[in-house]
């Protein structure tokens, strides 16, 4: 931290270089690679984003098709590093091609609910009065479902599919992260520089937009980053049950079903996409660990 | 209703009118009681240009709620605010507009009235971006800014917690400024300050008053610093105006009760005068229930029958000093 | 008090007709054919009339709802045509098989939850806390259905020790069932553990900071008797959150139910996925919805009593 110069005249600061203003982000990011599980859970998660953007890179072999006199190949299987699946397809290629549908519908859903929740809650907690009440009695309602059912029940409705599932859960994390950034705003409103932001003639939308979202981004973007998680866990579910990914898609939630059959045949290789899917929530959970703790400093 | 005292000096306009202000709010007592709370009750005074209006009284008489009715940032229930002659209507964006450029704040919290996210540049220039200055323009001045309450232009790129709490103010100076406004209002705007800052930003308040032509409403709580700053004194109980004067009379010659309680409680340094406080009994009363009539009549000494039937309006003994209270008026 | 309990049911009532609506909504008034959704594809046109006459369609949809709302309060949930049964009956015995199921799973899950919690916070700092933080990151990341089926790899595959699917065996009793129900709750079980472990430490450990630690010190207590304290004023948020994890459970409950063909909500509801059979879906979701709020409300009375500065006011 830089030391306050004397108040008398205000002191030269001197060259702009070498008092430059720390930033609040400069900070966070310092303590955030001070902590080993940070960069580790960054590393798994770099490698398997990248691993599904370049699958074409990795492996020859198609992803949706198979030769069914080669099923269920153990571990290990040369051609084949992690066997083959129940029709005969390739495994390891398999998951790395899920990776970007399973990857997808995991943060997708949460970048789409932060965007909206945050505008719901922030104008919520600005307004006050009825419409905050409105507001929120309508997350309310969503509120008060289970996650997962609640995103059954939406796509069971829709109909199967990627799009629908990102849909269903988009609606699903709305409510908690409005909720979030209500609070946030509401902590904020009470400020003075709300007030002085007011006078200079902002309009509401401005005075939302520049002075607010600053101050409660930090906290909706721990909460949605703790989500990105769940999210995983639940669009593989939903594909588990079949309302997710369409087969013959290799989402991994689905190949955990379709494979499910075979569990006395190849146990190992059914254990296989599950490894996956624990590995991306994991890393997502300890990163989203990792920020809170670097976001933990009094500053002001 | 009330007379105004007029300003004996100048013969034109007042920069600011107020009279007859009026503000109450709901509050929630329970389960389903809901009561009234009169926080500004008929408040009227006068500004003249370059001069300083000093507010004083306890908290909770409503001072800063009147500034921020004639601000805008509340609604007003009743009562009428007049800016260089005209009067003021916030509903109208228009004159919303022009206005926020003739009248700002300093605010009294040097910590949490600026953002803790935004530069000190963003946060200074952040009136001007709203009202469409060119971010060269804005830069520019932002820079002028500083150097004229006593900051270095480098500072700009600085955030506000690395700055102390009287280096804070001066940005809040600085951006009150920034519209080149006629009229501010200090809303205890040195309380959070240290004494030994606390004169320092004074003076600076003083010197741009003189090298801006500014007006000044200077709104606190210690008597001290009011003297120090004002021509006029105001003074404010539960929501009412007891008192009006220049203040030098204040001092001298106080005539409402509450005033002189205020003014006896002051410490001196002079250890040979012994003060002898005049006692005010009991605590402020709840505003939700105001006494009828004189508002401050349970506290006081010489409070009378009439003193409950009606509230006493606020005329002089003399044309600029006047005082709301039965023992000076003519004939009673 | 009692004023508080009764203001705490009244404001659980608009909750419960929110969850109503929203059913309702997912039901009705998607776009589409809402007869197409609620119908087998090798329905008669008669049953489609009857159908439509029961939903009625011509009618406005506020009408509707509250003709829905009606059907629900005498119990009457639809009728599912691909099993040919009331959903009632469906609901009824499944209901209770997903209640067992959940209870068992929220409790073991607190209870370990709060010893390794405890434990973490007390020994905060060394080794062990960090060891067991990591496995309460690693209880709420992992997938119920992965470790279902690890289990069921490990000990009914491998080992042969423990059934894989069912609720009982054919000839019942004690043991079986428990047999039965071991791989189940310990699968649930893991993200409650994960939750309430990383509450109660966080919990404790700011307990812990708190001055009134310093008196109880100062008066000579010994630290079990701290602990004691300690745990009695971290227990609100900790109720909460158990609280929730009923939700959780509930929810999470389709897809441990599915893979060890447990005979309750969870199948029900995977199965009426695989058929189509929406109004099953919908139906059960309401219920469990309806559980939730309960159990919430449970809590949160059962937190009047137990935090004294509830119980005034709002």
């Amino acid at each position: 931290m830089t030391t306050a110069t004397t108040d008398s005249a205000g002191g030269a600061p001197g060259a702009e270089a070498d008092i430059a203003a720390h930033s609040f982000l400069g900070e966070v990011a310092h303590r955030f690679v001070r902590q080993k599980t940070a960069l580790g859970a960054s590393g798994v998660l770099i490698i398997l984003i990248l691993s599904a953007v370049a699958a074409p890179l990795l492996t020859q072999q198609d992803p949706l098709r198979g030769v069914v006199s080669q099923r269920l190949q153990p571990v290990g299987t040369p051609g084949h590093l992690l066997g083959t699946d129940e029709q005969g397809r390739d495994v390891f290629t398999r998951i790395l091609y899920g990776g970007r549908i399973s990857l997808a519908t995991g943060i997708i859903p949460v970048c789409i609910a932060t965007v909206l929740g945050t505008a719901i809650g922030a104008t919520a907690g600005y307004l006050g009065g009825w419409v905050a009440a409105l507001l929120m009695r309508t997350m309310d309602m969503f509120y008060a479902f289970p996650a997962l059912l609640l995103a059954i029940a939406i796509s069971s409705s829709l109909g199967p599919g990627i799009k629908n599932a990102i849909i269903a859960l988009s609606i699903v994390f709305i409510a908690p992260i409005s909720r979030v950034a209500l609070v946030a705003t509401r902590q904020e409103v009470v400020k003075e520089y709300v007030e002085a932001a007011r006078l200079s003639g902002a309009s509401t939308p401005q005075l939302i937009m520049q002075q607010l979202l600053v101050n409660i981004f930090s906290t909706v973007f721990v909460y949605a980053a703790g989500l990105i998680g769940v999210s995983i866990l639940a669009a593989a579910g939903l594909s588990f049950l079949g309302l997710g990914a369409k087969p013959p898609a290799p989402e991994w939630g689905y190949m955990l079903n379709s494979l499910r059959g075979s569990l006395y045949v190849q146990p190992w290789v059914v254990a296989i996409p599950g490894l996956f899917i624990f590995a991306a929530a994991m890393a997502f959970n300890l990163l989203s660990d990792a920020i809170n703790e670097a976001l933990d400093i009094k500053s002001a | 209703m009330t007379t105004i005292a007029s300003t004996p000096t100048c013969a034109n306009t007042p920069l600011l009118r107020v009279r007859d202000l009026r503000k109450a709010f709901k509050v929630r007592l329970g389960f389903r009681k809901a009561g009234v709370v009169s926080a500004v009750d008929g408040v009227s005074f006068s500004v003249a240009a370059g001069q300083t209006l000093g507010i004083v009284g306890e908290s909770g008489c409503g001072k800063s709620t009147t500034a921020r009715l004639l601000l805008g940032l509340l609604d007003a229930d009743g009562g009428t605010v007049e800016f260089e002659g005209h009067e003021v209507s916030w509903s109208n964006r228009l004159v919303r507009q022009r206005l926020r450029r003739s009248m700002q704040m300093v605010f009294q919290d040097p910590y949490s009235s600026l953002n803790p996210r935004m530069s000190i540049r963003e946060n200074i220039g952040f009136p001007m971006k709203v009202h469409g200055y060119r971010k060269q323009e804005s830069a520019e001045r932002v820079a002028t800014l500083l150097e004229q309450v006593g900051l270095h232009r480098n500072h700009a790129s600085y955030f506000p917690h690395q700055l102390s709490g009287g280096q804070r103010q001066r940005v809040n100076i600085a951006r009150a400024l920034a519209l080149e406004p006629k009229l501010v209002v200090c809303d205890e705007a040195v309380s959070a300050l240290d004494k030994s800052i606390q004169a320092q930003v004074l003076n600076l308040l003083k010197d741009l008053q003189q090298q801006m032509q500014l007006t000044y409403l200077f709104i606190s709580h210690d008597l001290n610093v009011v003297e120090y700053m004002s021509d006029r004194v105001v003074v404010m109980y539960l929501g009412q105006v007891v008192e009006t004067c220049a203040s030098e009379e204040l001092y001298r010659n106080p005539l409402h009760p509450y005033t002189r309680a205020l003014l006896s409680a002051i410490p001196k340094l002079d250890p040979d005068a012994t003060t002898v406080p005049l006692p005010l009994a009991g605590e402020v009363p709840s505003p939700i229930n105001p006494p009828s009539g004189c508002r401050f009549r349970t506290r006081c000494p010489h409070a009378m029958a009439v003193c409950a039937a009606e509230r006493p309006a606020l005329r002089g003994p003399a044309p600029d000093h006047a005082v709301a209270c039965y023992l000076y008026e003519a004939g009673g | 008090m009692a004023m508080t309990i009764v203001r705490r049911l009244l404001m659980a009532i608009p909750t419960l007709f929110g969850v109503s609506i929203v059913i309702f909504a997912l039901m009705y008034i998607l776009p589409g054919d809402p007869l197409v959704a609620l119908l087998p594809p090798d329905a008669q046109p008669k049953d489609r009339e009857v159908l439509a006459k029961q939903i009625g369609l011509d009618k406005p949809a506020p009408v509707r709802y509250l003709n829905w709302l009606k059907d629900l309060t005498r119990g009457d949930l639809g009728y599912s045509y691909t099993r040919k049964r009331d959903i009632s009956d469906l609901i009824g015995t499944a209901f209770q098989n997903t209640v067992k199921l959940a209870l068992a799973a929220a409790a073991f899950g607190i209870a370990v939850g709060l010893t390794l919690g405890t434990l973490a916070a007390l020994v905060n700092g060394r080794w062990l806390d960090r060891a067991i933080s990591m496995v309460a990151v690693v209880g709420l990341s992992v997938p119920v259905f992965w470790v279902a089926i690890l289990l069921i790899i490990v000990f009914s595959a491998n080992l042969r020790w423990l059934p894989a699917s069912g609720m009982n065996s054919p000839d019942g009793g004690f043991l079986p069932a428990l047999q039965h129900m071991i791989m189940p709750v310990l699968a649930s079980s893991l993200g409650t553990i994960g939750v309430t472990t990383r509450m109660t430490r966080a919990s404790l450990l700011l307990m812990y900071g708190e001055d009134f630690v310093m008196t109880l010190r100062a008066k000579g207590l010994h630290d079990a008797q701290i602990l004691l304290h300690v745990l009695k004023n971290a227990a609100p948020p900790i109720m909460t959150v158990a609280g929730l994890q009923v939700g959780f459970l509930l929810g999470g409950s389709v897809l441990v139910e599915t893979i060890f063909a447990w005979p309750g909500m969870g199948q029900l509801i995977f199965q009426a996925i695989s058929s189509r059979d929406l109004r099953v879906i919908q139906a059960a979701v309401l219920v469990i919805a309806i559980t939730f709020v309960l159990a919430n409300l449970i809590v949160d009375l059962l937190q009047t009593i137990v935090n004294p500065r509830l119980r005034r006011g709002v």
